[in-house]
């Protein structure tokens, strides 16, 4: 007779979908905090006074942020800055909601969704730090945007940085760090 | 109608050569998802714009009736395009995948100057105009958006066909919506049907808003208007909660977007001042619908609701937005762009919208229903067909 296989015990019926992360079932804070620590370390080590991302699985990582998923026919859109100095990030949400953000983000560091350009160049030109940054870090871009960025951070030179995304998340972190 | 995909495909691509003529370009290199659906090629999944592991790449060029094609999903290749213009996978995502796109660009289409694109890549950003100094490189939107905004008679068959499937789906969704169900239960109930009923791809988390009846009792908000969209989770819906549902999958690459407003309830009904708000919306949707027509400005259609309900929208939303291979793209009506900007936009036979007003009453709720519209030669017709329960 074949041995019974261990039941695993996953401490509820029910995981969730995304609930999860408000009922604290894991250590998601110190999850999260631990990934912002290694992007910010990254961008020192990379020397890049900003970092601008576009995807989503990126976004979420750097920012803690479960935004709304959408799929097949997004097209590149900047939406999260993180700043290396302050330790900042400034993001757009789908929702004018402030639920589910966690708390490094702070409430007045999300705009909701927009259709004009020209709010994303004003919210991260607003932001501390982005009239003298010198390099910014993108994940993508478009060639509309690529102008924009350049209104955004006056001084700074773009620079690709989805192989320094790619191997950060490559890694990943064990339970409690 | 009868619908023929070879002929999509190609009217398509025509529109698209148009294009870039008008714009002065010698091709298009396109990396966008759903630009790439337009130029006839598919992508392997569904994924959010990231095709880290098996990029596609098309370029199609103002001289050549079929694209040139670099994939590693042949089965995303339509039939009509010959062996010689399907190419394998680019590895576009690391720098000498980019080495290798210049060099077969400048293979494929030698004399090409003017090329536009659609997005860009890390390694794109970095090395792309350094490795192409011949080439000028433009915003292939310009060109894409201009070949997309108006429909084929094919295109609006298939956003038909998309909607018919979300709102079949949606029926056995509003026949489970009662006190105690869980809104991932409502997600799961919708996926499996749509599915089951042919669904290319789901589009977006299927959202079950559970909106309390005033801003104030809902969390903070960013711009002091309603929570929405918020991500569903598996929280229970209860007795009298107003939902303010939203969900899109797309058909043969085309998409739907339905939205109602519902009550959760063994007997939903709506209040008085709540039905209200449904009629006053009601209100709203007529007269933007008699202000549709060739040659009208999407300004026309914000005037129109204006001229009903002062404020028509959520502040981070719009009247409406077209739809067609991405779920929200141009013509967009009564955005933040302004009406400056509308009134810059003709309506023409063709355009497909999604007409989203809200109808708002802090204390008491309020009303907000999707309806899909292609402009005709005379008018409009609706490719909406879902009704209004339990408001009418």
């Amino acid at each position: 007779m074949a041995p019974t296989p261990a039941t695993p015990n996953l401490g509820t019926p029910n995981l969730s979908t995304s609930a999860s992360e408000e009922r604290e079932r894991i250590a998601f804070g110190p999850l999260r905090r631990a990934r912002r620590a290694r992007v910010l370390e990254a961008m020192e080590r990379l020397d890049l006074d900003a970092l601008v991302l576009g995807r989503e699985g990126n976004v979420r990582y750097a920012s803690g942020v479960r935004r709304l998923w959408t799929a097949q026919s997004r097209p590149f859109t900047p939406t999260c800055l993180v700043m290396r100095e302050t330790d900042q990030i400034v993001l757009l949400s789908f929702s004018a909601s402030y639920e589910g953000m966690p708390e490094e983000v702070l409430p007045d560091d999300f705009f909701s969704v927009t259709w004009n350009p020209m709010n994303f160049v004003e919210r991260f030109v607003a932001t501390e730090g982005a009239s003298t940054a010198r390099r910014v870090g993108v994940d993508g871009m478009s060639p509309f945007f690529d102008g924009l960025m350049h209104q955004a951070f006056p001084n700074a030179s773009l620079v690709g940085a989805e192989p320094m995304m790619r191997e950060l998340r490559r890694h990943k972190l064990a339970a409690g760090s | 109608m009868d619908l023929d995909f070879p002929r999509m495909r190609r009217e398509r691509r025509a529109k698209l050569r148009d294009a870039m003529s008008a714009q002065g370009m010698d091709a298009v290199l396109l990396v966008g998802p759903s630009n790439q659906e337009y130029a006839g090629v598919k992508q392997p999944c569904a994924d959010a714009m990231r095709m880290h592991y098996e990029p596609v790449v098309v370029l199609a060029t103002v001289d050549e009736a079929l694209p040139h094609v670099w994939t590693p999903f042949i089965e995303g290749v339509p039939e009509e395009v010959p062996a010689d213009h399907v190419h394998a996978p680019l590895a576009i995502e690391l720098t000498g995948g980019v080495e290798a796109l210049v060099r077969a660009v400048s293979e494929v289409a030698p004399s090409a100057r003017r090329v536009g694109v659609d997005e860009l890549t890390s390694p794109m950003v970095d090395h792309l105009a350094r490795l192409s100094p011949s080439i000028e490189w433009l915003d292939a939107t310009t060109a894409t958006g201009a070949a997309r905004i108006c429909k084929t008679p094919d295109e609006v068959e298939c956003m038909r066909r998309a909607q018919r499937i979300n709102e079949i789906a949606m029926y056995d969704v509003e026949a489970a919506l009662r006190p105690g169900v869980r809104q991932n239960e409502l997600s799961a109930i919708f996926l499996r049907r749509a599915f089951e009923l042919g669904a290319t791809s789901s589009i977006i988390d299927p959202i079950w808003n559970l909106t309390p009846l005033s801003v104030g009792a809902g969390t903070l908000t960013a711009n002091g208007d309603v929570g929405f969209p918020l991500a569903s989770n598996d929280r229970f819906l209860r007795e009298g909660d107003l939902v303010l549902c939203d969900t899109g999958l797309t058909w043969m690459g085309y998409h739907s977007d339905f939205g109602k407003t519902w009550i959760c309830a063994v007997d939903p009904r709506p209040t008085p001042a709540q039905r209200e708000c449904y009629l006053r919306w009601q209100e709203v949707i007529e007269a933007v619908y008699a202000a549709i027509k060739p040659g009208a400005s999407c300004g026309d259609l914000d005037r129109a609701a204006a001229g009903v309900e002062e404020k028509f929208a959520l502040k981070h939303f719009y009247l409406g937005h077209g739809a067609g291979c991405d779920s929200s793209e141009p013509p967009f009506i009564g955005s933040d762009l302004g009406l400056a900007f509308d009134d810059t936009v003709e309506l023409a036979p063709g355009m497909v919208f999604v007409l989203e007003p809200v109808v708002w009453r802090d204390g008491v709720g309020g009303y907000r229903s999707e309806e899909i519209v292609v402009v005709t030669v005379d008018g409009y017709e609706r490719l909406t067909t879902y009704g209004y329960t339990p408001f009418e």
